[in-house]
């Protein structure tokens, strides 16, 4: 009876659902007055004291690794746009849902789990670009400076990798919360996650600036293709012909870990099936 | 001077209007509407050392939020409270060492730990001598078995073994007042039971008085002489159970069991409350026309082989203050 | 009065034991956090040195000048955490009506709230901030007198009530407006950035008000221009084993009389 009822729910009618979950998530950000304006003021004085540092370390010198002021500056600021947009809620959903044994019931839903929660985190994300992202970018551009791309192709190209990105940043997220099926107790991974993102991403310090033997182990790591790929496109240190090596690399992490997912997604399927939730 | 007095106390609490859609949303961000609620409206009232008291009223008529005001935790938009002469707003710490309170709705305990690590935390707070601190436990322990509970961690026990938890924990200073917020809502019989019980002989042995809210008319029926009645925030009703429910519903039923069934029984001074098929209620104002006379009545019409009058309960005077329109 | 005092101190001993057990009911949060914090602030001081070695001293200052004042800094913080994260729930405090159950208690409030937990999982913090402190000790050839020892210790405690009383002061604003927990990573936020690199860095406005108005710079950047004997743009005349406590002090006060002033504002939660 259940697959019937999946095989009658239309495309249509899936879209429309996920379309949905997005703007109610967006409203329900928006309600929260309160957090608009603190998360703005948090994203300021983050990104303020990125630039008075960097500005420090600077001072007299031309470029590093290439690298010129301004295009650092507009790196650390784009870095902190970035970071607005990406949040991901997932771990904190999924977990709640298995910890408290609902998850049993979303295997029987039309719309899969897993895509209703990336509804909702582009929902989120979407609703930054207004709440956050915006506001932060007219700020920067009046006060410190515009955050211009290298060229508009850097531009274009860097949009896309930025959506890789995402993707990359929600897998690993959805990924982790999946181990919640084995290890129930796992709890705050996603802190440690969040913590080797924060350095091995190029988010805060850009990995030009490791050693050099360092750089080629983090290049084997999908962290950086999460920030430094990006914003690299985007300033101008990797040039558009050279970008498309990085995004395809990308690209390849994005099916590699899909695959990943729906491989234990399945086994967590038969696993709460047969445990009966 | 009476031992708690209640001086035209007023509450108003400021909310804000969600908008609808996501302009609404935008436009709470910039311009949220706000508008007040008045949970407690001038209410003025006197209790001695040693009685009962209950509180009754529909949900949200401003029970809790009078509690709370009494008790030092919310502080009045006006008017004032003395408990033993002394102001528990001006004069929060001298008050509430001698209060006991409780809430049904949410635990005073400490959910991850034993009850009873939360009973040895309250020993320390209120300077509770070992002598006194075994004594109440003991006490406790006859009217609400608590040693059978105290070293299982909070949030192992069942609603009802909690609120005996919360009830002992609240008793263990000895208080002289004891207010509970509907103590037995969400639990069995039995449960309710044992809390009438604990409340019952908490009073006659220590002569706490109690100030206790509820829903529950069984609650009000067993252990309440006098009753405060509270609605849209004000007191409508203040007296004995039995002259309330008087004065509220003043009227009696009259059951007559026929001996056929018949349809369509009229009377012009009593109303048809309810059909079966061979037993029909009469609603009747007793001031208006006699028990007796009303049965003449119907006896020379229908063909009637039993009566009988029932007196109207708490829960017929319930029904008759939510049906009454609030005025302003 | 001495009576008093036991009574106190008898009360926050249970309170911090059973913030203990509490603690170990979740051993998975304990495990995470000794991986996650030292990796969030390793990931700090490795962009300093990583800054000092691809270009320059920041501001003038050498890579273990900034581990120092870092250092100092985040031994504070570290104990902050240990101390007062509970001003991170005032805002679920106050919704959920948390604070009923110490107002009906015969003790203070602000008392009750600054003793009611005792955050273990903070020790990794001190520990890390310690790691770091001795580590720039010894890179800066940093001279164990007892003069030194008593200016680290006051300047540590001070910090520490500073920190503490800004959250308090801050995060009771939702007493007002029924939200503040975001505040709280707003502030810890300029905190770190204020008390991790050097002030000069910044414009002078900004340290003017990090001094006068919320006297953030005392945490770490006067003390430590002071022990390394760096120029920090305002001078004062006495010594900053003095200032530091001192402000610490009159800042816990402020913060305990703006928390009573909002208590007043408490509406408890409906039901
Ligand atoms: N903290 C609060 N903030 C806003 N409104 C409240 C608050 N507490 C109670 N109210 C409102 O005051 C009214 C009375 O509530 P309450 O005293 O809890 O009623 P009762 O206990 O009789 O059910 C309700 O309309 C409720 O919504
Ligand atoms: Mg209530």
């Amino acid at each position: 009876m259940l697959i019937e009822f999946n095989n009658e729910v239309k495309g249509y009618v899936i879209m429309s659902a996920y379309f949905y979950l997005a703007k109610m998530k967006l409203l329900v950000f928006l309600s929260y007055r309160f957090e608009v304006f603190t998360s703005l003021g948090t994203n300021l004085i983050v990104v303020l004291a990125n630039i008075y540092l960097w500005k420090a370390a600077y001072k007299g010198i031309d470029s590093v690794a290439g690298v010129k002021e301004t295009q650092m500056l507009t790196y650390t600021i784009m870095s902190t746009l970035l970071a607005s947009f990406f949040s991901v809620n997932i771990e904190h959903a999924l977990q709640e849902r298995i910890t408290h044994g609902d998850i049993a019931i979303d295997f029987f839903r039309p719309i899969s789990i897993l895509l209703k929660y990336l509804a909702e985190d582009i929902g989120i994300a979407i609703s930054s670009i207004l709440s956050k992202l915006m506001p932060l970018l007219v700020i920067m551009t009046v006060f410190v400076q515009p955050p211009v791309p290298d060229s508009p192709m850097a531009f274009v190209l860097f949009l896309l990798s930025a959506v890789f990105s995402f993707l990359i940043l929600w897998l690993i997220s959805a990924l982790i919360s999946l181990l919640c099926f084995w290890v129930l107790q796992l709890g705050e991974m996603k802190t440690v996650k969040d913590g080797i993102v924060l350095l091995l991403s190029g988010k805060i310090i850009p990995l030009w600036l490791f050693p050099k033997k360092i750089q080629r182990m983090i290049e084997i790591l999908p962290f950086q293709y999460v920030y430094q790929t990006p914003l690299s496109i985007y300033i101008g240190k990797v040039q558009p012909e050279q970008a498309i090596v990085p995004m395809l690399i990308q690209f390849a992490w994005i099916l590699l870990f899909t695959s990943l997912l729906c491989f234990g997604w399945s086994r967590a399927r038969k696993r709460v099936l047969v445990q009966g939730g | 001077m009476a031992f708690l007095e209640v001086e035209n106390l007023v509450k108003e609490f400021t909310v804000t209007k969600k908008k609808e859609g996501l302009k609404g949303a935008v436009s709470s961000l910039f311009h949220p509407e706000k508008y007040k609620v008045r949970a407690v409206d001038n209410i003025s009232f006197n209790i001695e050392q040693g009685e009962i008291v209950g509180f009754i009223g529909p949900n949200g008529a401003g029970k809790s939020t009078a509690v709370k005001m009494m008790t030092g935790i919310l502080h009045p938009t006006m008017g004032s409270v003395k408990i033993n002469g002394i102001s528990p707003h001006k004069n929060r710490k001298a008050v509430v060492g001698k209060l006991g309170v409780v809430f049904g709705q949410r635990t005073q305990l400490y959910w991850d730990l034993r009850l009873g690590e939360t009973f040895e935390l309250l020993k320390r707070i209120y300077k509770i001598d070992d002598k006194m601190y075994k004594d109440n436990i003991k006490m406790l322990d006859e009217v609400l078995n608590i040693t059978e509970i105290i070293d299982t961690p909070v949030r192992q026990l069942s609603l009802g073994q909690r609120m005996r938890g919360d009830l002992a924990a609240a008793m263990l200073h000895s208080p002289t007042m004891l207010f509970l917020d509907e103590p037995t809502i969400g639990l069995d019989i039995e449960a309710k039971h044992s809390i009438r019980n604990f409340i019952k002989q908490i009073n006659e042995r220590c002569g706490t008085t109690v100030i206790l809210t509820t829903h529950d008319l069984g609650d009000v029926e067993e252990l309440c002489k006098r009753l405060i009645v509270i609605n849209h925030g004000k007191i409508v009703e203040d007296g004995p159970l039995n002259s309330i429910i008087e004065r509220m519903a003043p009227y009696r039923y009259l059951v007559v069991e026929l001996a056929s069934p018949h349809h369509n029984l009229f009377h012009p001074a009593a109303e048809v409350v309810k059909t079966e098929t061979l037993r029909v209620w009469f609603k009747f104002d007793k001031s208006r026309i006699a028990a007796t006379e009303l049965i003449s009545d119907l006896s020379k019409t229908y063909p009637i082989r039993d009566v009988s009058v029932k007196e109207p309960d708490i829960e017929d005077m319930i029904m008759e203050i939510y049906k009454k329109p609030v005025i302003f | 009065m001495l009576e008093n005092v036991k009574y106190y101190i008898s009360v926050a001993l249970y309170y911090f034991k059973l913030s203990l057990q509490k603690q170990f009911e979740y051993p998975a949060m304990i495990i995470s956090c000794v991986f996650m914090i030292p990796m969030m602030y390793g990931t700090g001081i490795l962009l300093l040195y990583f800054m000092v070695h691809n270009f320059q001293p920041l501001g003038g200052w050498s890579f273990p000048q900034l581990a120092f004042l870092f250092g100092i800094g985040y031994l504070s913080h570290g104990l902050m955490m240990v101390f007062s994260v509970q001003n991170w729930w005032i805002e679920s405090y106050v919704l959920r009506g948390e604070f009923d159950r110490m107002l009906l208690r015969p003790l203070s409030v602000f008392f009750q709230f600054t003793v009611t937990y005792i955050n273990f999982i903070g020790l990794v913090d001190v520990l890390v901030g310690l790691t770091i402190f001795l580590y720039s000790c010894k890179l800066i050839n940093f001279v164990w007198s007892l003069h030194n020892i008593i200016t680290i210790a006051f300047v540590i405690i001070g910090g520490v009530l500073i920190r503490s009383s800004i959250f308090t002061i801050f995060c009771s604003v939702a007493f007002w407006t029924k939200r503040s927990e975001s505040l709280f990573l707003l502030l810890n936020d300029m905190l770190e950035r204020t008390t991790q690199y050097p002030m000069t860095i910044y414009p002078y406005f900004v340290q003017f008000m990090l001094t006068f108005i919320v006297p953030i710079a005392f945490i770490s950047f006067y003390p430590a221009c002071e022990i390394l004997g760096k120029d920090g743009r305002i001078v004062f005349p006495l010594e900053m084993s003095v200032y530091t406590p001192i402000i610490g002090i009159v800042m816990f006060i402020l913060a305990n009389m703006f928390f009573n002033l909002g208590l007043k504002k408490y509406e408890s939660a409906g039901s």
